[in-house]
């Protein structure tokens, strides 16, 4: 160690305190420049805002787990989030600051909040990292010297970790942990050396800290235990504080509050590794920073030969541990499945249905169909949706895999009965767009009642009580919402015409509720898909939508008489020619048995010339290649995209496009 | 000019502090010759010389407002505001109410535009009611629900202020439910509590004698004996369906339901067989003040499918009052008595709650089922049992009222209304004299006068009490989650088949290709 000090000490002072600042400063800058871009261009924070309260990596955990064990019971709990929602009222205030840990809610809301805008998520996100590594260097350099900045980097992509589930309900580990940090700061500076003063220091900061940041404080204590017991040299006073308060938590906490199961132990340690490393972390380093002489990080960095070979080390070491964290996100597979579902949940909200179609999923659709599961009937819907919005499902569905002759991520009525937040959401969307408002309504009370009061779940309520008319009840969840971020001038805008019927009707969305709304009365679930679409159709006969996912429906399940007798009615909802499924559709009728060619007689000069000399082509090819168990794969590339080949073959070619 | 406006607002403020209180008001003011808007509507009611103030926000356009609460005795109150929002002092209130029992209650309104005269508004007349309500209620606040239930939570509140706890909270065991909770004759250190829960499994928790007990067994609808010895109780396996159309979407069904009894000193569920007919849903226990009678509601099941969503005529299934004697000795019942039927009545009879002095029968009548929380015609009807004349009560409105309840002195009935919204349940308060005459009902008080406005819980299962709860939310905890539990069977249980699903939509269900 002298040897190598010495080495050190030979340097010229120029080199050395150069070297040193780079080390201080630059190596954290450039995690911290990279941390931000890549938060803000692979992660994008508004997915993060857009899936609040999904609760996306517990859903896709779970289907993960089930691939592996099929008996695995189905707990909604396990996917209820803890609401973080912001809202701007007396009520809210005071509700969130009557209890301990308020400010830990607020500020991780305030957080996911400022996701809205990616650039400002981008800069929180990398702020609140950056903000723990200084603290946390504030506290050691004081105890133990300068340390590696690999130490302080660990916590900092800890939270880039985190941000990879697209929630960011593990801040609030994360926040009382920086809250702790500080805390001990200020403990430090306001303690003085005086063993009266220092216990009352104590108690105040720690009782405040528990109050607003509740579990912190005994992060705190348990540093201020490790101060206490390896530098202070007075330090009985400060151990009988720490630990009359320590005990004085446990008891007020054990005996007196009510528990929620979600801060239980049990249930904290059954949560994802990461929030357990970032607590144990900062005891962990402070202790091992005590148990030698000095310092051991001092002696960690004087072995080193010199300051530039440190300060290689010292990068070396940082982008090591950057890129494992990075790699191995992005090669989990359930973070991987966490990022397709975050960002068609986005895109679908926002409208984005090209950013849907363009989207690759072909690692979900690896091995489909046989591996197939909620994650792709969600996939499938949201693409089906978005070609539907574009005008292209009777164009395109086929271009993307498909159900085996199933008809449920159609509509998606079966995934109602299981706990999957955004396909609960999506139907519930496409509901509202198709006119089943009481379905609408329904399956958004339910994800209410299991998410939480959120507010685009209270704005669609208020829409769709509008739509019925009902503007007493509208009216209750817009007050809600005018005080809400991002809700409240269209929140305020309907309530200043909410006595106005005409200019109430004039509103876009409820002028178009109100316009394909069901208008018979009957039980929506002892009804099927074709059922409730043709009730949709009876009311408006002009809903083009619900019209294209009938036909979709048709096709599907392999109902093409249906589909041909349905055609006649395409005109008057603006078709001028025959979508390619639907020439397929016809193709495929009249080659099979039962088919009639007379009902297909008036729409077979509709058919371009184009697809019967591909459907030839195919019908040949096909026979050619009977028997041939690679039939299939051999007639992909060719007809892969088309409606036959789904029919011949039960499955849709993959995922290409 | 900014001096001037803030000298004369301090000097305003200052008399209404100091002064010769009805001196202040602008007696120039201009008569707009009607009442002013307030919200809630606090007008033409009977309130308890013992309620809350009834804060009120006043729905009428101006900068100023004035308002003069007062009574035969006592100085009148005095608010002045900018924002109509009316927050009445408590301590002044309670005085002016307590001071003027059986006296009128006026309330004159004035507001005034910025540069326009002072408007009087025609005063709101009430009448303090002689008779006190019961202090506490407890009651339960929810979304409004469909299939999940996620966040029930059961709270008290003081009725005499604003204060308010929460018993119990759903979050607090995984989320599950928290069903009807029932103090023995208005007395919340006898209650029954039923609890379900993926984590803590179904169970009823039973408060008496200062302890907690669990049971291992879920009691639906309860109703104890008064002397708390027994608990009637439902075993209902109540479904829910949903209309394309109309305002409200859900309705509920029982697919069958049978009456017992918990003995509660020897802890043990008492087998009635007359109580356990297949062929009838038999629901909605309730007992007479004295405990010789058990009132109840039965209706006939009308279906053979069970698994068919709606049932086949669920819709015709009207259910009638009935009664029978309670033999204490040999824990059984006499001869079932009709004491009112459906037919004759018409509708479906629901939820009776026997009045404390034992004349009224209080209770729902809707169109059809059991459950009057979904109908939008149930009302709330009395009938008297001297005469067995019934009536529907004026406190009703055209939607739903449910969940209703009588006070320990019997001059004061609590329900449930989704009046306004249809969609919002609230909590309502009626006076009731001794000839069964209710008066115009009004909605329990808040401190924020703009409360419901921004509201979007539901608030149900309200039960006055005479004290607070004696247990708290720790202690409920901790016996839900304890792992001791009474055993307790219940006898000839029936089972029904889950909700059919039907096969061919399941994912990845065999092609049904080639099929018309």
């Amino acid at each position: 160690m002298r040897k190598s000090t010495d080495n050190v000490s030979s340097l010229p002072a120029g080199v050395k305190s150069h070297a040193e600042k780079v080390g201080r400063y630059g190596i954290p800058a450039v995690l911290f420049v990279f941390y931000f871009i890549y938060v803000l261009a692979y992660i994008d924070p508004a997915m993060i805002y857009s899936s609040n309260g999904f609760n996306l990596p517990s859903f896709i955990r779970y289907l993960h787990e089930k691939e592996r064990n099929a008996t695995v019971v189905h707990e909604p709990s396990r996917y209820s989030g803890d609401g973080y929602i912001l809202e701007c009222s007396p009520r809210y205030f005071r509700d969130l600051f009557s209890a301990p840990g308020g400010l830990t809610k607020l500020i991780v809301t305030l957080v996911i909040y400022s996701c809205n805008y990616s650039v400002i998520g981008a800069f929180v996100i990398t702020g609140l990292a950056g903000l723990l590594f200084y603290l946390f260097l504030l506290v050691v350099r004081r105890d133990g010297g300068d340390m590696p900045s690999i130490v302080p980097a660990v916590p900092a992509l800890v939270v880039l970790y985190i941000a990879h589930l697209y929630e960011l309900d593990a801040l609030a580990y994360v926040v009382p942990i920086t809250g702790a940090l500080a805390f001990i700061i200020l403990f430090r500076r306001l303690s003085g050396s005086g063993n009266l003063r220092q216990a009352a220091t104590l108690i105040v900061i720690s009782w405040t800290s528990w109050y607003l940041l509740q579990w912190a404080s005994l992060l705190l204590l348990a540093i201020v235990l490790l101060d206490a017991l390896f530098i202070r040299r007075h330090r009985l006073p400060l151990l009988i504080a720490a630990g009359c308060n320590a005990g004085l938590f446990f008891l007020i906490e054990g005996r007196f509050l009510v528990l929620g199961d979600a801060v239980r132990a049990e249930t904290f340690f059954a949560r994802p590794w990461p929030p357990v490393i970032l607590i144990a972390w900062f005891p962990l380093i402070i202790l091992l920073g005590h148990l030698r002489p000095g310092s051991i990080f001092g002696a960690l960095r004087a072995r080193r030969n010199a300051p530039l070979t440190r300060l290689t080390t010292e990068f070396f070491l940082v982008t090591l541990l950057t890129a494992i964290v990075v790699t191995s996100a992005r090669l989990n597979p359930v973070l991987r499945d966490v990022r397709a579902m975050a960002r068609t949940v986005h895109h679908l909200q926002n409208k984005q249905w090209d950013e849907v179609l363009d989207d690759d999923f072909s690692t979900q659709f690896r091995n489909f169909p046989e591996k197939s599961g909620p994650l792709q009937r969600y996939l499938i819907h949201a693409r089906d949706r978005c070609l539907a919005e574009t005008g292209l499902l009777g164009e395109k569905m086929f271009s993307f895999p498909q159900a085996t002759f199933s008809p449920e991520p159609l509509l998606l009525r079966q995934s109602l009965l299981d706990h999957g937040f955004p396909l609960w959401a999506a139907a519930a969307k496409l509901f509202m767009e198709l006119g089943l408002v009481n379905y609408a309504e329904k399956t958004i009370g339910e994800l209410m009642e299991c998410m939480g009061p959120y507010p685009f779940l209270m704005w669609e309520r208020s829409l769709l009580h509008l739509a019925k008319n009902n503007q007493q009840a509208a009216s209750v969840y817009l007050k809600k919402l005018s005080a809400m971020p991002f809700y409240r001038k269209e929140a305020r805008q309907l309530l200043a015409i909410l006595g106005d019927s005409s200019a109430i009707a004039a509103h876009p969305r409820i002028e178009h509720l109100r316009s394909c709304m069901d208008t018979t009365d009957y039980y929506f679930l002892s009804c099927n898909e074709e059922g409730l679409l043709r009730h949709l159709l009876g009311a408006n006969p002009k809903n083009r939508l619900a019209f294209d996912y009938l036909q979709a429906y048709y096709l599907m399940t392999g109902k093409a008489g249906k589909l041909i007798d349905e055609i006649r009615n395409a005109p008057s909802l603006g078709y001028t020619t025959l979508p390619r499924h639907w020439e397929e559709g016809i193709c495929v009728y009249l080659t099979r048995e039962d088919g009639n060619p007379a009902d297909a007689a008036e729409h077979i000069a509709r058919i371009s010339p184009a697809t019967f000399r591909r459907f030839d082509r195919f019908m040949q090819m096909y026979f050619s290649l009977e028997g041939d168990p690679s039939a299939a794969k051999k007639l992909g590339p060719l007809f892969g995209s088309t409606y036959y080949y789904f029919y011949s073959f039960e499955s849709t070619y993959g995922e290409k496009r | 000019m900014i001096a001037l406006r803030a000298f004369t607002l301090f000097c305003l403020a200052l008399a209404i502090l100091c002064g010769p209180h009805t001196g202040l008001l602008p007696h120039d003011a201009r008569d707009e010759g009607r009442a002013a808007r307030i919200s809630p509507d606090y007008s033409g009611i009977t309130l308890p010389s013992n309620i809350a103030p009834l804060n009120f926000r006043i729905s009428e356009s101006g900068d100023r407002f004035l308002v003069s609460i007062s009574s035969a005795h006592g100085k009148p109150i005095i608010i002045a505001c900018r924002d109509g929002d009316i927050r009445i002092p408590e301590k002044k209130w309670r005085g002016l109410l307590v001071n003027n029992r059986g006296e009128r209650l006026t309330i004159d309104v004035f507001s005034r535009e910025r540069g326009k005269p002072w408007r009087r508004y025609t005063p709101l007349i009430n009448r303090i009611a002689k008779e006190p309500i019961d202090p506490y209620m407890t009651y339960r606040s929810l979304h409004f629900l469909y299939n999940y239930s996620s966040d029930l939570r059961i709270h008290e509140r003081h009725l005499e202020s604003f204060r308010e706890k929460t018993l119990l909270s759903t979050r607090n065991f995984y989320w599950g439910c928290v069903n009807c909770h029932t103090p023995e004759s208005n007395d919340p250190r006898q209650t029954v509590l039923h609890t379900r829960s993926n984590a803590y499994g179904s169970a009823t928790i039973i408060a008496r004698d200062g302890a907690l007990r669990k049971i291992n067994a879920k009691l639906g609808y309860t109703a104890w004996r008064p002397g708390g010895s027994h608990i009637a109780f439902s075993t209902s396996r109540v479904r829910q369906c949903f209309h394309s159309t109309g305002k409200n979407p859900i309705d509920d069904y029982d697919l069958s339901s049978e009456l017992f009894v918990y003995d509660v000193g020897k802890e043990t569920i008492i087998d009635i067989p007359e109580l356990c007919d297949e062929g009838l849903i038999q629901s909605w226990p309730a007992w007479s003040p004295d405990g010789t009678f058990l009132y109840f509601c039965r209706g006939p099941v009308l279906w053979t499918d069970f698994n068919e969503v709606p049932p086949d005529r669920f819709e015709e299934l009207k259910c009638s009052l009935l009664r029978a004697q309670w033999n204490d000795a040999a824990n059984t019942i006499g001869a079932l008595d009709t004491v009112l039927s459906a037919d004759s009545a018409g509708l479906s009879i629901t939820q009776p709650r026997v009045s404390p002095d034992g004349r009224f029968i209080l209770f729902c009548m809707h169109a059809y089922g059991p459950y009057p929380v979904t109908q939008r015609t149930s009302d709330l009807y009395l009938l008297d049992l001297e005469t067995l004349a019934y009536r529907r009560l004026d406190v009703s409105s055209d939607e739903s009222e449910s969940w209703h309840g009588w006070s320990k002195n019997g001059r004061w009935i609590v329900f449930s209304s989704k009046r306004n919204s249809g969609i919002f349940t609230r909590l309502y308060f009626a006076h009731i004299d001794s000839l069964g005459f209710t008066s115009k009902p009004f909605v329990l008080p808040q401190k924020d006068p703009g409360f419901y406005q921004s509201y979007i819980r539901c608030f149900n299962v309200p039960e006055l009490a005479i004290a607070a709860v004696p247990y708290t939310e720790r202690k409920l905890i901790d016996a839900i989650r304890s792992p001791k539990a009474i055993q307790a069977t219940i006898p000839r249980k029936r089972s029904v088949p889950e909700i059919k699903v039907d096969p061919s939509s399941e994912w990845g269900a065999p092609p049904v290709g080639g099929g018309e």
